[in-house]
């Protein structure tokens, strides 16, 4: 399982990090695109966010912009 | 007193058993003196080489005995467009090497399956081995995307991921819409220019079959000591009928 961890104004997933450029696109209730500025990130509820785990990417998302 | 040349003539072959004697005149009488047979045999054969034995004491040809007479069947002799074909007219016969273009290198060339269901899902993906990428490659994707079925909007992307999964990929690329009966099939082409650190990814998220005009450009950050998965994947507006895939992807490297 793939963990985000929040940062300011972004995330880092494999030890890399993420910065937001705009909001989420959301694909369907368990699918998202990101932009970041290393490009667009597609994410779904099988990743956690802080280690925490989600049943819909509304949810999913709120944790990840709530930096 | 009798010559040697004076003696009968033997029937068979020396044998060890055989005996010469000689009698030698003393002040006393006779000296008596012989060797045998064996002896004499002995002393000849020193510094003979052994009888050779196939197998043994001389090598076969493909098990075939080179003992006795004839000739032992071998492949004839090359000869350049007779019996040995020949590359682009270029003889294969001699020493040294010929060189072959390798530009471009055809990674792969695989067939999608059908994705139905409304969610995004991988259609075909293809293995980009670490170490193939070096600064200033371009990867040139080649695609055909078929939709049989179904006339909901339909989009076709292209992710690159360490993993062949869909979670955490990257999009870079994004197909046109596949709607109606007049939009069942594209041909979806994108060429991704690498600098040694980063791929150049254009309009990612922009519907359009080809990157044959002008756009954005994202960097993608691509170490290439890493294996990477180019992921085709299709996303369907409804869960039935509509039915999409990545037909036939061909995946190559320029230099």
């Amino acid at each position: 399982m793939i963990n985000l961890t929040t940062i300011q104004k972004g995330f880092i997933m494999r030890e890399s990090e993420y910065y937001f450029e705009g909001e989420a696109e959301i694909l369907d209730e368990t699918q998202a695109h990101v932009p970041t500025d290393n490009g667009v990130i597609f994410c779904d509820t099988s990743m956690s966010v802080n280690e925490k785990n989600f049943d819909n990417i509304n949810d999913f998302l709120n944790e990840l912009y709530e930096q | 007193m009798i010559k040697i040349s004076e003696l009968t003539p033997k029937s068979a072959p020396l044998a060890d058993t055989d005996l010469l004697e000689i009698a030698e005149e003393t002040m006393g009488g006779f000296e008596s003196k012989s060797i045998t047979g064996h002896e004499i045999l002995a002393t000849a054969r020193t510094g003979m080489q052994p009888e050779l034995v196939s197998g043994t004491s001389i090598k076969t040809v493909n098990s075939t005995s080179l003992l006795g007479s004839g000739d032992v069947a071998v492949q004839s002799t090359l000869v350049s467009g007779t019996n040995i074909k020949t590359v682009n007219s270029t003889s294969l016969l001699g020493s040294g090497n010929i060189a072959i273009s390798s530009n471009p290198k055809t990674l792969a060339s695989v067939n999608g399956v059908a994705v139905v269901g409304t969610a995004n899902q991988i259609s075909a993906s293809v293995l980009i081995p670490s170490g193939t990428l070096v600064t200033n490659n371009t990867i040139f994707i080649r695609d055909l995307i078929v939709k049989t079925t179904g006339t909901v909007t339909s989009t076709p992307r292209l992710y690159i991921n360490t993993t062949n999964s869909l979670t955490g990929a990257t999009l870079i690329g994004t197909a046109g819409y596949m709607t109606s009966v007049t939009q069942y099939s594209q041909q979806f082409w994108r060429n991704f220019f690498f600098d040694g650190t980063n791929i150049y990814v254009y309009s990612s998220g922009t519907n359009i079959s080809s990157d044959l005009t002008s756009g954005a450009i994202t960097l993608v950050p691509l170490n290439p000591v890493n294996d990477y998965y180019l992921i085709f994947a299709i996303q369907n507006g409804t869960a039935t009928p509509d039915s999409v895939s990545h037909k036939r992807v061909i995946v190559q490297i320029y230099d």
